[in-house]
Formats: C-alpha cells, structure tokens, sequence
C-alpha cells in the first residue's frame, strides 16, 4: 500500500502521511465518503487552495494505525453493496492496536 | 507544574495556528492546504482534549473581534449615501467567507458532542457575531436609509443594482436576526421599525397628493397605477409576507382613507353607464379590505331596475308574451355582461341583479307596469310560440337558444306551479291540433323541465307525448284494417293526465257518418284494451267539411257539434231550432250557443236577432269569403278568458293539496311543533314555487286536524303533534 506519492492536484487519489512519514495511498473517493473529517478537509467547494490537495500529513496517527485504517476502507469498498449484513466476514482488529485505533476513528469520523 | 504549562503551551499554540487560518479566511486571503488540514488536527486537539468552552469562547471572541473591526473600521467612514452599498458589500462578503470556514465549523459541531443541544451549534455564530456587533447598533439607520431608497425608486427610475443592495440588506437582517434570536427578534428588530417608516411615509405622501384638482377618475388611475409599481418593487426586495404589510400600508393611505371622496362621483359614473371609469373604480375599491362596495351595488341596482321596467311596462298585442321575454332577455343579457366586464364578475352583484328580476315579476310590480298576464304565464305562452314555428329549419338551434331564454327567465318567475299549469295546457293544445313543428324540442324541453320542476310533472308531461305518439299508431293500425269512407285520425289520451276534463263533455247524437266510425273504433280499440272506457270529446274534435255548393269550393273546420249541426242542411234548406234539437238530441242551452256560432259565421242565418227555441234557420245561399280554409272555432274569446281563470282555481286546488302533503311530512318527521315554526317550515318549502300566506297554511292545518292527521296538544293549544 505504501508506493510514492503523487504531487499534482486534481488527481483521483490522496496521499495520507502517518506521523512517521509513511505514505499512503488511497482512492480520493473512498477516502472523503467514509471519513468524515477527510472529506471536510477536501471540500473543494469552498476553499481557495495554495498548493496541491493530495498530501494530508496526519501527525498523531502511527503507521500501523494508518495501515489498518486503509484496510478498513477497503473492506468497506468491498462489501457496500452486499444485501445482507451475515456474508460481511468480520474485519479482525488486533488487541494491541486498538485503542490507537479507536481514537484514529474518532478522528477521522469513521 | 511543569507538566501544566507544557500543556497550556500545546493548547495555546495549536489555538494560535487555528486563530490563524480563521483569520485569513475571514479577511478573504488564501490559506495554504497544509494549514488548512492542520487546523482540523488542531480542532480534534482542542475538543477533544480541552475542556468544552475552551473553542467555543475563542471562536466567538475572534468572530466578534473582526466584525467590530469591520464596523469601526469601513462603516463608520462612510457617508449615509454610499452606507447601505457598502453594508452590502461587506455582508456577502462576510457570507461567502464564512462559507469556506464551514467545514472547520461542521467538524467543530460533529466533535461537540454536549454543545450542539445546549449551546448552539458553531455555524450560527458566524451570524450571532454578525448581529450583535455589527447589525443592532446600526439597525435603525439601516432601517431608515432602506426606506428612503425604496420610496425613491418607487417614484424615479429602477435601478437593478439598488435592488440587489436592498434585496441584499433584507436579507441580512433577516438571517442574522432569526439565527440568533428567532422570528420574534427579526419582527421586532427589522420588519416592525420598518413598516411604521414606511407607513408613515405613505402617509404623508398621499396627505400632499391634491385630490381636489386631480379629480376622483383621474386619481384612481394613479393610485391603481403606484400600487402595481410598488408591489412589483418591493416583491423583488423583501419577503412574502412583508411586501402584503407594505401593500396593506400603501392601501390603508391611498384607497381606504380616500375611498368616500372617490364614490362621491359614483352616482354617476353608474347612471351614465362610464364602463371604462366604472372598471377602474371597481379595481380601486377591490384593493381595500371589508368592503363590500355597498355604494356601487346600489346605483347598479337603480340603473338595472329602472331599464328593466321601463322595457317592459306598457307592452300590449298579440304576442305581447314574445316582446315581453324578449325584453327581458335582452336587459337581463346587457346587465349581466357589465359584471361580466366591469365588476369582475363578482356574484355579489349577480345577486343583486337576480333580486332585481325577481321583483319585477312580482304580481304587483307587473301589474303597475300594466302588464295583462302574470310573468308565468307570459314565459308558458313564450315557450308555446316558439315550439309552434314551423319557418325555423334548425331543430337543435331552436331547442338551445329556447333552452337558454328558459333557463335564464325561469328563476326569476313568481310562482312557478302556474307556470307548470299553463305550459302542461298549451303543450296539450299543441298536439291535438297538431301544430307542434317536431318532436324533438319538446322532449328536450321536457328533459328541462324535470331538471327544475321535479320528475312527477315531467312525467305527466311524458306520458302526454307517448299518448301522441300511441295515438299516431293506433291511427294507422286503425285505418289499414278498416274501411271508413272518410279520412280519420284518432289521438286517445290517458285521462287524469291530461288537463282537460271527461266532466264537460257535450251530450248529442253524433252524424250517422261519424257514428259509425266510433263504433268501428270502440270496437278495434276495446280488443285492445278491454278494461279501458273511452269517452269521446266532440268540443276537441275538428272536422274538415268540403263545401262544393258555392262557385268557390271551401273547406271549412268546425268541431263534431258543428258539423252535425251543418249536415242537417245537406238535404234541406231551412230548419226550425226544435227539429234541429230532435235529431241531435241535445240540451237547449248548448244547441243554442252552437247555433249561433255558425250565424255569426255566417253560413246560417237566422230568422230572430238572437238565436232562441223559437228560431228557424236557413243555408245561407250567398257565403262569400276571401280565403278557402275557413276556421270556425268553438269558442269565443270570452270563453278564453274564463278558460284561463278555470285555470287559476286548478292551481289553487293544487296549492291546497300541496301545502297539506308539505305540512304532513314536517310534522312526521317533527312530531311536535309550535304554530309558528310550523308555519316558518312550511313558508321555506315552497318558496319557489307559490307564495304560502300564513292564513291559507292555517286554513290547511285545521283541514288536516279534523281529517284526524294532526292534532292540538292537550295542554298548549300553539303546538301541534303528529298522529301516527
């Protein structure tokens, strides 16, 4: 999941930098749908922007975190359209990482 | 300790960062994307790990700093002229910053988890700051200089851009104020100073409009004319429901406080029949409220009542009963438009014309107007005329056009069951003289008349047309499968239906030619319908009689009577009155009448000045006459006039049977009623068709009481009760 970032604005992906500096690339629309916070970040309706929108540097959260958060979108992506919640196999969160996730959540509003 | 500060010194930094961003987006800079998404992690940071009201005091204060700033700063230097401009600027600027700060502001509300139901959500501080520094202080002038720019571009020219700038201040109060402080504090704050400006300033304008010189037409042209400017402009500016306060201001100075001087003309405008003033005028007072336009209502009704009696008073002829409907039409038609075009056809006045007509085909008023026949009668006659002329060749055009004059007069006739009695007799004549034109108009025309006089006079009138057209096939029939000698045609009527009675029939000993016929038909008929009993009404009966004596040949109609009466002189010239009554065998008193009818037509002549029992008669040998077809009718006009009181004393018979069915059925379903709700009831029922004095409804219930259907209560001799 980690490749290198892009750097012009106006592309289809986002660039999410955890705090030690690893980057992550995701799909802008998964990312601004099913977080909250991101998708207040790129509203572009409003906003007068110097420089690129693609890079978002989020200093408290860790790697791993970052990680699992992007695994999580993807899950999600994956099964939006099922019908029934009981195909939905469980996304397994390991203990350890929990609670950083748990405030990653609140975070990002997702 | 230590630690404390560390703390305070993250918070205060990550706040100074956020301040920041906050401040550049409201002073329309660009903010660059690091910062911007750094200040979400700043917002997590100070919700989340600060108390409440840490951000929530911060945002406010800086939002009121910079919009104090704006006050003290670019509006206190202006001049009152370019204010309102600038106020504009300023507040969509304002409006389109805190725009782009929404986001900031929304994650604020999603991270609040306590503030959001206590306190307010962030998003309506923008505008709480907005008011509270900015718009209170300087609402009143605001206020003032909005007015005077309305007014003047009510007067002068319309500038598009003043009303964006007006539209725009509007707006402002109306958000800011109703974010804040609901609708009460915009009402109070905004709409109330304003109106009372703007009501003042109509007041005093319209005081200084010289009314005196522009004269009552020419002002309601104006005042019609500002009140459309106006509306137009400030329903480009304001809200619905203030732009109907103004207008109701503009009206309460312009129309309603000037509206008894502007009728003071009315008076005549309506008797001249000034249609376009009138229009304008009638606009005019439609704009002010619980009016009623009692004025105008009653110079129309003077103007309506005088044309229409004076088309009808005074009309005599023969088809007096045509000019007097046509008369009618046309004034009912003329009027009826002007409400149409002028009065917005508005039905109050439609009521005052119909009371109008209605009064004037009371008995009274006809008979000043000295007018022969009641409007019932005048509207059968009517009617009869039209479904007897035969040069019209459209069937359906005549039934419309005879559908219309029928349904507009109708209404309006004073007592209708004479109406019904009179049509039900001339119908009648029609089809046994055969003068109707086709049948088609008289079944639509009866279709009309159970539409308004009810289904059971419909169906007398019904079975009087199947009769004919029985009576047509039985004819037929009749002569095909018999040898008569003569031409016949038979028309058999059901008795009780038709309006004519078996009780008068003329008692005589028919011609051997016409005796014989009736036994042929008795016989052909009683196979048919063995129960039925047939009684022959010679009076009804006109017979062709060929006379070849003269050198001219005539043709002579008579009824059977006649005709018997003309046949005896077939073999001799002269008669005495007694041999005549041995062969007809009839009483004196008929035979006489009859005879002298025949005198008076000049094909007898008699021996005596009057026809008595001592006369004798003889063949007048020098008939001449212009025409061929010679008429000779069975009455005189006399006979006509009792015939039509005979008619009167039916319906009179009628009404009496009608009051005690109406008084029957109130009282089954009362039980128990007073004398004079009894009465009040009854009156209502029959309302249109006769009108019930309280005497003849009294006369009526003593029939009823002694007949045993109602009775007096024991103790209260007012109050009747049902007997079941």
């Amino acid at each position: 999941m980690a490749q290198a970032a892009e750097n012009n604005g106006d592309a289809d992906f986002v660039t999410l930098v955890s705090s030690e500096g690893k980057e992550f690339v995701v799909d802008r629309k998964i990312a601004t749908t099913y977080s909250k916070t991101l998708g207040l970040m790129l509203d572009r309706s409003c906003l007068r922007f110097e420089g690129d929108s693609n890079k978002i540097h989020l200093s408290g959260l860790s790697s791993r975190v970052l990680e699992y958060v992007c695994k999580y979108f993807e899950h999600k992506r994956i099964y939006k359209n099922c019908p029934s919640v009981d195909i939905i196999p469980e996304f397994d969160v390991p203990l350890e990482h929990a609670l950083d996730l748990l405030l990653a959540a609140h975070l990002l509003d997702c | 300790m230590y630690s404390g500060n560390l703390e305070m010194a993250v918070r205060d930094a990550k706040w100074r960062q956020l301040e920041l961003v906050i401040n550049n987006i409201l002073n329309s800079k660009s903010v660059s994307l690091p910062n911007w998404l750094q200040s979400f992690e700043s917002i997590y940071h100070l919700s989340v790990q600060e108390d409440e009201d840490f951000l929530r005091k911060k945002v406010i204060v800086t939002l009121e700093r910079f919009v104090k700033q704006l006050s003290k700063g670019h509006l206190s230097s202006t001049s009152l002229e370019t204010l309102l401009s600038t106020y504009s600027t300023l507040w969509c600027q304002y409006r389109e910053n805190c725009n782009c700060m929404r986001p900031l502001l929304l994650y604020m509300d999603n991270l609040d988890v306590n503030g959001k139901t206590a306190l307010g959500s962030f998003q309506k501080l923008e505008l709480k700051a907005w008011q509270t520094e900015l718009l209170q202080p300087m609402a009143a002038d605001i206020v003032r200089l909005l007015i005077s720019k309305i007014l003047t571009n009510q007067r002068d020219e319309i500038d598009n851009t003043s009303i964006q700038i007006m539209r725009e201040v509007g707006f402002s109060f109306e958000r800011a104020f109703q974010i804040s402080g609901g609708n009460q504090a915009y009402r109070e704050n905004f709409e109330m100073p304003f109106l009372e400006g703007m009501s003042e300033c109509y007041r005093k304008e319209s005081s200084e409009i010289k009314v005196e010189e522009l004269g009552a037409v020419k002002y309601v042209e104006k005042a019609l004319a500002m009140i459309q400017a106006n509306i137009d402009l400030t329903s480009r500016i304001l809200n619905e429901g203030l732009v109907e306060e103004v207008k109701s201001a503009f009206v309460q100075h312009y129309f309603t406080d000037k509206k008894d001087w502007v009728l003071s003309e009315c008076d005549q405008m309506v008797a001249e029949e000034r249609n376009n003033e009138l229009e304008s005028l009638y606009k005019f007072l439609k704009y002010i409220p619980n009016y009623d336009f009692e004025e105008l209502k009653s110079n129309f009704k003077n103007l309506v009542e005088k044309n229409l009696i004076a088309s009808i008073t005074n009309l005599k002829g023969q088809d007096v009963h045509m000019k007097f409907i046509n008369n009618l039409l046309e004034c009912h038609i003329k009027y009826r438009n002007m409400i149409r075009e002028i009065f917005d056809d508005d039905n109050s006045f439609v009521t005052v014309l119909d009371k109008v007509f209605v009064r004037a085909m009371k008995k009274n008023t006809m008979k000043e107007a000295n007018i022969p026949l009641t409007s019932a009668e005048m509207l059968a006659r009517y009617c009869d005329s039209i479904l007897r002329e035969k040069d019209m060749p459209d069937n359906i055009k005549v039934f419309q056009e005879l559908s219309y004059s029928f349904k507009t007069v109708f209404p309006y006739i004073y007592e209708s069951d004479v109406f019904e009695k009179f049509y039900a007799q001339l119908m009648s004549g029609r089809l046994i003289q055969n003068s109707v034109r086709s049948m088609e108009p008289e079944e639509e025309m009866v279709k009309l008349l159970q539409q308004e006089c009810g289904s059971e006079y419909a169906k007398k009138l019904t079975t009087m047309l199947t009769d004919n057209k029985l009576s047509s096939d039985l004819t037929n029939e009749f002569t095909q499968t018999n040898v008569i000698g003569i031409k016949f045609t038979i028309k058999v009527s059901t008795n009780a239906v038709w309006p004519m009675s078996d009780k008068n029939v003329l008692k005589f000993t028919p011609p051997n030619v016409i005796e014989n016929v009736m036994h042929q038909f008795e016989k052909f008929y009683l196979r048919k319908h063995n129960d039925h009993k047939l009684t022959w009404m010679h009076h009804f009966s006109p017979c062709e009689l060929w006379i070849n004596i003269y050198e001219k040949r005539y043709i002579a109609t008579m009824n059977t009577f006649l005709l018997a009466i003309l046949l005896l002189f077939q073999d001799r010239d002269q008669i005495s009155f007694n041999e005549v009554n041995t062969f007809l065998n009839t009483d004196e008193n008929t035979l006489a009448r009859h005879v002298a009818i025949l005198v008076d037509s000049k094909f007898l002549k008699s021996d005596t000045k009057e026809v008595s029992a001592a006369s004798t008669f003889k063949f007048n040998a020098g008939y001449k006459n212009k025409k061929t077809i010679v008429i000779i009718p069975a009455a005189s006009k006399r006979v006509t006039l009792k015939e039509n009181s005979k008619i009167i004393k039916t319906v009179e018979a009628d009404r009496k049977g009608f009051l005690q069915t109406v008084i029957v059925r109130v009282m089954k379903k009362q039980k128990e009623m007073c004398h004079n709700d009894l009465i009040a009831e009854v009156i209502s029922k029959t309302e249109g068709r006769f009108s019930a004095s309280a005497s003849m409804i009294k006369k009526e219930i003593e029939s009823l009481i002694e007949r045993e259907y109602l009775s007096r209560k024991p103790d209260n001799k007012n109050v009747y009760l049902y007997i079941a």
